[in-house]
């Protein structure tokens, strides 16, 4: 995906890019620093993976693998005008979001069962599960959308982006993200809506 | 301050948000669903993708399978390698050329001198172009080796899991349901099947009816039959559907009670299950590999 490529990041804070550093290693072709950078920059990757993907998806480990071959590829175009962590966490959205759009089916079928094994994580079993099936609603939407809209309802949500970062990583106007932020979040509403076993949840929850 | 609440609901994540604008957007929360919703998926998300124990093997592993795989060419060496093409094509039509002249020579000469002549004439013309292309060739585009070849090389490996880990485990007896049941997932997705074969059986063992005692014969049937243990992989699926009949992993038991079938060679038994599947799941991924295996 040309957008995960480009490198239009803002700046998230004043803090110095604690990976600049070895970016210009690694960009400088020095095997020992691109490891360590790759080591570094996965680890947030990870999160981001998981977050599209879902926690238990048996894929996980083969997409931050094809994000970090991204990454390395996109290294040359990165001017470090974001910080390398955000760049990295844009390049593993983009790619877990093209890997679900490649499998659809066989990622929904696959969720259902990690939504079972997720749910026994937490304190309250119902939590979890409403809050599974939160994040599995709106995966399900972003696997719907048009890609457009789709990056920028992942940059919010799964990233926590604000719309202006959002407008600044992509290179449009604001009022273009809030119009594609709308499109996205109308649709989550009308799937939550749908989804009648969410809403018993929710409704149990309350009782 | 604007008094959208979406650009509340951000500055708020950012820990930006006034005390005036909080009471607003609070007030705003109670009223209003749709930002509710929205606050609450932003929760959810930053829940998500926590990390676990096994983390650190995996991310290694990620990271040497990226720092394997053949890399795109740089745009320098892809100007080179069309240059190189260029001078491949220029050389090859010279020595086009070149055979065509010396053809057309041949024919001429043989056209017009009796055979003696000819022979004399290809001995003092003077040496054609064409035996020196064969030397120039290589030099200008060598036959790259095995390591030169990025876009020859078989695809990228897939991540280099399922590495035996060594580590310390705490006893199958000591742990809960819950833990029990993580504990065996865990180990079967990093592919320590013997251990996630042990702690399926205790949590089979200890609790049984419980929900997750229903899920895991699936997931140990589907363990059991990747390891070619069909007999029990096939007891483990008919005992899910039994006991959970209706429940999300069904598809799942079926598939696997039609390859467990099949695989025993009871053809008649598994061309039930594969019916059943397609009957009840028309629309799954494993609609078509039912299909394939009842025929027309």
């Amino acid at each position: 995906m040309l957008s995960a490529t480009r490198e239009h990041e803002p700046r998230l804070g004043d803090s110095p890019d604690e990976l600049a550093e070895l970016v210009r290693q690694a960009r400088a072709g020095d095997a020992q620093a691109t490891r360590m950078f790759l080591a570094a920059a996965a680890v947030p990757m990870l999160t981001v993976v998981r977050r599209v993907l879902g926690s238990a998806h048996p894929e996980v480990e083969d997409v931050l693998q094809e994000s970090l071959i991204g990454l390395l590829n996109s290294l040359p175009r990165f001017r470090g005008e974001s910080r390398a962590v955000h760049f990295a966490n844009r390049v593993a959205l983009f790619t877990a979001m093209a890997a679900r759009r490649r499998w659809r089916t066989r990622t929904r079928m696959l969720e259902d069962h990690a939504l079972l094994e997720t749910a026994d994580r937490a304190d309250s079993p119902l939590d979890a599960a409403i809050e599974n099936r939160r994040r599995e609603s709106l995966r399900r939407v972003l696997d719907d959308l048009p890609p457009k809209s789709a990056d920028v309802l992942a940059m919010h949500f799964v990233l926590g982006y604000r719309v202006e970062e959002i407008a600044a990583g992509l290179q449009i106007p604001i009022n273009t993200v809030w119009s594609r932020l709308r499109v996205g979040k109308e649709a989550f509403r009308r799937r939550i809506e749908k989804d009648s076993q969410f809403t018993d949840d929710l409704a149990r929850r309350s009782e | 301050m604007t008094s959208c609440p979406e650009q509340l609901l951000g500055l708020r994540r950012a820990g930006q948000l006034s005390a005036s604008d909080a009471i607003v957007l609070d007030r705003h929360l109670q009223t209003c669903a749709a930002c509710a919703a929205d606050e609450n998926l932003h929760e959810a998300f930053e829940k998500d993708g926590q990390g676990r124990a096994t983390d650190d093997r995996l991310i290694a592993r990620a990271v040497e399978g990226a720092l394997m795989a053949p890399r795109p060419r740089s745009r320098r060496s892809k100007s080179l390698a069309v240059m190189a093409g260029l001078a491949l094509l220029i050389v090859a039509g010279l020595a086009s050329a070149a055979a065509w002249i010396h053809q057309r020579n041949t024919n001429k000469a043989t056209a017009k001198a009796p055979p003696a002549i000819s022979h004399t004439q290809t001995f003092v013309n003077p040496p054609s172009p064409v035996p020196t292309v064969p030397s120039v060739v290589p030099r200008v585009a060598p036959v790259p080796g095995p390591a030169e070849q990025p876009h020859a090389l078989p695809p990228r490996p897939r991540a280099q899991r399922r590495v035996a880990v060594v580590e310390e485990q705490p006893s199958p007896a000591v742990l809960d349901l819950k833990a029990l049941f993580a504990a065996a997932n865990e180990a079967r997705r990093s592919g320590q099947a013997d251990r996630a074969g042990q702690l399926y059986t205790e949590l089979q063992r200890r609790f049984p009816g419980s929900r997750e005692s229903l899920l895991s014969h699936v997931s140990y049937g589907r363990l059991l039959l990747d390891h070619g243990h069909a007999a029990e992989a096939l007891i483990q699926f008919e005992h899910h559907l039994r006991a959970a009949a209706g429940g999300v992993l069904d598809a799942e038991a079926l598939y696997g009670q039609a390859r467990a079938l099949t695989q025993l060679h009871r053809q008649a038994d598994a061309r039930r299950s594969w019916a059943e599947l397609l009957s009840r799941f028309p629309d799954s991924i494993y609609a078509d590999v039912a299909r394939n295996q009842i025929g027309p």
